[in-house]
């Protein structure tokens, strides 16, 4: 069901990529970017409110997790396939990721991503792709 | 062959024989016969009475022949043992060693064993001596008194006897000869055959083993033709994966540029004096361009690491899809489409859109200079095999150059004429050999130009 803004939670491990998504989620009253993790393991613990992330207050569950595929210690699809494991069933996690690989595509389907997006470089694309996923969260049952 | 002489006296004289067929030197041999039968032979008269002996001998003159006298037995075998005779005349009755006792021993020696006797004995003695002396190995007898005709006749027909033995063994002393000559010719033939023979037979094995070696070498060299292609497939290969990968990571860090230049580019835009703008800007532009080069390098790239899924892929399909698109973007422009009906191919369909969209893109791009634009789209029989083409009427490119047209990063024409990063041919002629098809290009500067391939059957290993 549709919210007025959701809580987003990003997982990159490059600086620059989060500095323009930041800055891009900026432009989209409707998101809320509380927290960036830098790998999967940070992504994972978060999630599970374990370890640093106990506090939900500070770390509070996302509506949704915009993932990279490659990041250092845990990949974007190891993430994936652990909340297989689990479910957080309010959860969307949206793939962002510099390939275009129809294999890490297909993979990341497979694994149970919502939505794949390829990074862009122009600020118009990047708007569109935030577009797209707010119509999905607000699409979501 | 003479006629035989009719004279009773020369009854027993052979006819000159002719030569030997194969004997060496044949009138050597007329002539040797000649000789022997010119001969004297020897005839030996045993009596001890001389007036009889020299009677003997004067009837016995005439026959030209070599008549020795003995006067007893044991002169006479003595004599036999020096000469060989043709008949011995043997008087019957003689003091010490009569005529019986001296045949007797002439008899046993091996070399007078078949020495024709004749007995010289009275009448009256006949009847007794005659058996005894038949017995003892006589031939003949004669009686005395001797008349002159008989004694010669008698004599004459041993020697003639004796003559024609020799000759006969001198014959067989040719043959003999030339027959060992020819066995030594034969011999010499037989031992040069052999010999010969030897030399084909390490001419052979010389040959035989010269063909292994060439047989080792070749199959040597198929090996290795073998091991360099299964190297050179692994190279490509590597080649391919390195060019993915350093595609890949180039992307991450060029979008970056590309994001902070942007950003410049708005929020400082008024800070900056128009030059350093104008730097900017190119700097955007030089960036997206290696964008798209990166992009389609990586496109090339994954062409060698995907698999090629071939289905039955209705060709007029994609071309639709493909012009469609195509459409949208020309809006502006006025430009013609003939889409002949093409064929059903056991294809890759996305691969061979890709072929489509790169070609039909092409013709659009290179027609820009023209007001009336005509891109065809249709199919031929090359060699009997269906090829597809391309066609327009753009500004076409120079034949000379057509063997570059599908190298990466091959422009035929200044960079900046005409967008592109000259990879997507690459990427086209990369597709169609995947699928173990041709491609080529015909092209006339300034009227047009025509590309063509046929998608194969058989899969292109890494190439």
């Amino acid at each position: 069901m549709a919210k007025e803004t959701y809580t987003v939670l990003l997982a990159d491990d490059s600086e620059d990529d989060r500095l323009l998504l930041r800055r891009a989620l900026r432009k989209k009253p409707r998101f809320a970017l509380v927290g960036e993790v830098y790998d999967g393991e940070a992504a994972i613990a978060w999630l599970a409110g374990q370890g640093d992330y106990k506090d939900r207050e500070k770390f509070p569950f996302p509506d949704v997790l915009m993932l990279d595929l490659k990041m250092p210690r845990m990949t974007g699809h190891e993430v994936l396939a652990w909340l297989q494991t689990r479910t957080f069933s309010n959860l969307r996690v949206v793939v962002v990721s510099g390939s275009f690989l129809p294999r890490d595509i297909a993979r990341s389907r497979e694994l149970g991503a919502d939505a794949y997006f390829k990074k862009e470089a122009q600020e118009e694309q990047q708007y569109a792709m935030l577009s797209d996923i707010e119509e999905l969260l607000d699409h979501a049952c | 062959m003479t006629e035989p002489p009719t004279s009773a006296e020369h009854a027993a004289i052979p006819p000159a024989p002719a030569p030997l067929p194969d004997a060496p030197g044949s009138s050597e041999t007329e002539i040797v016969l000649a000789r022997a039968a010119g001969e004297r032979v020897n005839i030996l008269l045993v009596d001890d009475r001389p007036d009889k002996a020299l009677a003997m001998q004067t009837v016995l003159a005439s026959l030209g022949q070599n008549v020795i006298q003995a006067n007893s037995g044991k002169e006479a075998l003595r004599c036999l043992l020096e000469k060989d005779f043709a008949v011995i005349l043997l008087d019957v009755n003689m003091p010490g060693l009569d005529g019986f006792e001296t045949a007797h021993l002439i008899r046993q020696r091996q070399s007078t064993e078949h020495t024709p006797i004749i007995f010289i004995t009275g009448i009256s003695d006949t009847e007794t001596h005659m058996s005894r002396g038949y017995s003892l190995g006589a031939v003949d007898y004669i009686l005395t008194p001797v008349l002159p005709d008989v004694l010669r006749t008698k004599v004459s027909v041993f020697v003639d006897l004796f003559k024609m033995n020799r000759q006969l063994k001198r014959q067989a002393e040719r043959l003999r000869l030339a027959h060992d000559q020819s066995e030594i010719r034969v011999q010499e033939r037989t031992l040069e055959l052999a010999a010969a023979n030897q030399k084909l037979r390490l001419e052979i094995a010389e040959r035989q083993r010269a063909e292994e070696n060439i047989r080792q070498t070749a199959a040597a060299l198929e090996q290795r033709v073998l091991d360099r292609t299964a190297e050179l497939a692994a190279a490509n290969q590597e080649l391919e994966a390195f060019t993915y990968s350093v595609a890949h990571d180039l992307q991450a860090p060029l979008r970056n540029i590309l994001s902070y230049t942007e950003l410049l580019q708005g929020e400082s835009a008024s800070l900056l004096p128009p030059e350093s703008a104008q730097y900017l800007q190119r700097i955007a532009s030089r960036g997206k361009y290696m964008e798209q080069l990166i992009s389609h390098l990586l496109n090339l790239s994954i062409i060698g690491k995907q698999g090629l899924q071939r289905t039955a892929v209705d060709l007029n399909a994609l071309v639709d899809e493909v012009v469609a698109s195509l459409k949208a973007e020309t809006n502006g422009r006025r430009i013609e489409w003939k889409t002949q009906p093409l064929p059903t191919e056991e294809c890759d369909a996305s691969l061979v859109k890709q072929v489509f969209a790169n070609l039909l893109s092409n013709a659009v791009k290179y027609t820009q200079p023209r007001s009336r634009v005509l891109i065809e789209v249709g199919q031929l029989k090359v060699d009997g095999e269906t090829a597809i083409f391309v066609r327009d009427n753009g500004v076409g490119f120079d034949m000379k150059y057509a063997g570059k047209l599908f190298g990466v990063f091959q422009r035929l024409h200044p960079a900046g004429a005409f967008e592109g990063t000259g990879v997507g041919l690459a990427t086209v002629a990369r597709i169609i050999h995947r699928h173990g098809g041709r491609i080529w290009a015909d092209a006339v500067e300034n009227k047009g130009a025509t590309f063509y391939f046929t998608i194969g059957r058989g899969r292109v290993s890494s190439a």
